[in-house]
């Protein structure tokens, strides 16, 4: 009896012993399991690195072991990311002081708009990420996904049980947004959340960069994030919505006339108007008028895109109109292409009217550099968005412009730059309303 | 030779066999790439096109069939500068379709990569969004917004710098 009890007495130990020694390995297991993952995380956050200075073989290799580690390191990564996007950011912010860097060129988080933000997020609050594409990308305000408004039927034939936009592949939704201009983009980053993330995503705005060169590039994207829309709002570039406009006065003598006996000689301040228009497609306009801006824009329209007349329309019926009425100088089309800040337009004048063969054919370069409209004096203005984000040239100087004719003669012209400001349609249309010049 | 060309039987997914000049299936990449990879003799059951209905395939055969003779689109997509306003009547009125099968097409386009018939189905999404604002896109797509307000209000801030968005209406 005893020995019998003695025996299960040391099964029973040894059975607990053996439990424990499973207890243990499970232990060590898991430690190893997170060691694992840790050196997967550094080995996935060092790939980056290496990707982002270039180094994209080096950097496959190490993504490739990272992976081996721990196949959903980019997963577990998305959230660490997110705050070294917001980290960047405060880099960026830290470092625009010491020269180089405009103080516009800064990344399109709100991080630093205290107060304002906080209530719209409180999914990252804590960890200083604002940024609202992090937080809807953590998946804590829920599913991003495009989801279709059953209850109104909708119209333009999309009701019913046919394909629709949100059925469509995220990189075919991608390959639609590329070809958006920047307004649209903007305008559809506000439709939902998925638009909104697929709006933020680099390939949308990698192409319209190709104008900035390289060294330039470089130099720019470290600063911003990584980010090619903020890179994008950071480089001069011409604006589409509305006219570049530039009044030039100049005095004009009367000739004698006699009043109540006296003789008298008036001087005339005579105005007149540059008026520059660029399109996203590159085409170009130019024009040279006494006519008033609110006029002007009626005859070069606001839009070239195709509108509900047709393919062939595309505002030329408002060029013409406006080759007509301008007296003093014709209008001038072209193209033009931009680079670092510099442009270079050529065009044709279109003086003759449209069918005469003895036009008169002279070919216009205009040289011009572009620069920033009201930028941040301090850095406390640099804190409401709409300061800093005057997008892109408000202002052209055109500093010279050669007219080459089919003689092969080339004239040069221009002794001082002029300088052109930007008005958008909206602020002309307004114009339009109350005619209230004399500022222009 | 040219005159008699080979032709191709293609089957759509519910079924429908039609037959096809080689020289316009050759305007798809992947087609062409099955050609090539098949020997005649496995081709003469046609080949199966499980992710394309007859009346799409008959649309993307139009348009193959007008597009024959052009000239392969360019390689690099950043050398060229994106417009969508260089759509040529035919591919205009080819467009004017439901939405449904203007996203079809775009699948289609996608699966049997065709980029001519890609871009243009692509470029005529994106026509339908350009310069409106994000309410009219919602009501043209029927897309609801799953914005809550915050983060509405923050997103419209950080698309504040660019003022012509939304805005110009035109």
């Amino acid at each position: 009896m005893e020995s019998e009890l003695d025996q299960f007495r040391e099964e029973w130990l040894a059975e607990l012993n053996e439990s424990h020694a499973v207890n243990r390995e499970i232990l060590a297991e898991e430690t190893a399991d997170e060691a694992r993952l840790r050196q997967a995380h550094e080995l996935f956050c060092r790939a980056a690195a290496l990707e982002r200075s270039g180094q994209v073989t080096e950097a496959m290799h190490t993504y490739r072991e990272a992976f081996i580690l721990d196949p959903d390191v980019d997963v577990s990564n998305r959230h660490a990311y997110a705050q070294a996007r917001a980290a960047a950011a405060e880099v960026a912010m830290a470092g625009r002081d010491d020269g180089g860097m405009p103080a516009d060129a800064r990344p399109a988080t709100l991080a630093d708009d205290d107060g304002r933000v906080e209530s719209g997020c409180d999914g990252d609050a804590g960890d200083g990420g604002q940024d609202l594409l992090a937080h809807i990308l953590s998946g804590e305000a829920g599913r991003v996904a495009l989801s279709h408004d059953d209850a109104d039927g909708g119209d333009e034939g999309c009701a019913g049980s046919g394909l629709r936009l949100g059925d469509l592949p995220l990189e075919l939704l991608l390959e639609i947004l590329k070809w958006l201009d920047v307004a649209s983009l903007e305008s559809i980053a506000r439709v939902c959340r998925l638009m909104f993330v697929l709006s933020r995503d680099n390939a949308a705005w990698r192409e319209r960069l190709h104008r900035v060169s390289k060294p330039v590039l470089a130099r720019l994207l470290p600063r911003v994030g990584y980010s090619w829309r903020t890179a994008l709002a950071c480089c001069p570039l011409v604006r589409t919505g509305g006219l570049y406009i530039c009044r030039e006065t100049y005095y004009r003598r009367g000739g004698q006339r006699c009043r109540n006996g006296t003789i008298f000689e008036p001087m005339y301040q005579c105005v007149y108007w540059r008026y520059l228009q660029f399109h996203a497609n590159g085409e170009f306009a130019s024009l040279c008028t006494p006519e008033h801006p609110s006029r002007v824009v009626r005859w070069l329209g606001s839009s070239w895109t195709i509108g509900e007349d047709g393919a062939e329309g595309r505002g030329a019926g408002g060029r013409y109109a406006a080759a007509k009425h301008s007296k003093s100088r014709p209008l001038r089309t072209g193209s033009f292409v931009q680079r670092d800040g510099r442009l270079e337009a050529t065009a044709q004048d279109s003086t003759g009217s449209a069918g005469s063969s003895t036009s008169r054919t002279a070919e216009f370069v205009f040289r011009m550099r572009l620069k920033r409209f009201g930028r941040p004096a301090t850095v406390s203005a640099a804190r409401t968005p709409a300061q800093v984000w005057t997008l892109n040239a408000g202002k052209i100087v055109l500093e010279s412009y050669a007219a080459h004719h089919p003689s092969g003669k080339v004239t040069p012209y221009l002794n001082k730059p002029q300088e052109y400001h930007f008005v958008s349609y909206d602020e002309l249309a307004r114009l339009e309303e109350a005619p209230a010049p004399e500022e222009w | 030779m040219s005159g008699d060309h080979d032709m191709v039987k293609l089957i759509s997914s519910d079924g429908h066999t039609i037959e096809v000049p080689e020289d316009i299936v050759r305007k798809s990449q992947t087609l062409q790439n099955t050609l090539d990879d098949l020997a005649k003799d496995q081709l003469e059951n046609g080949i199966p096109l499980a992710n394309v209905t007859h009346a799409i395939l008959t649309k993307v055969v139009e348009w193959c069939t007008h597009h024959k003779d052009d000239p392969p689109p360019p390689e690099d997509d950043d050398a060229r500068t994106r417009r969508t306003d260089d759509i040529t009547p035919w591919d205009a009125d080819f467009c004017k379709v439901e939405q449904t099968v203007l996203f079809e097409l775009i699948l289609a386009a996608n699966y049997l990569d065709i980029k001519g018939l890609l871009d243009l189905c692509c470029k005529t999404v994106a026509n339908m969004i350009k310069g409106k604002s994000p309410e009219q896109i919602r009501q043209t797509f029927n897309i609801k917004n799953d914005f809550t307000p915050e983060e509405e209000e923050q997103v419209r801030k950080e698309n504040e710098w660019c003022e012509e968005a939304g805005s110009t209406g035109k």
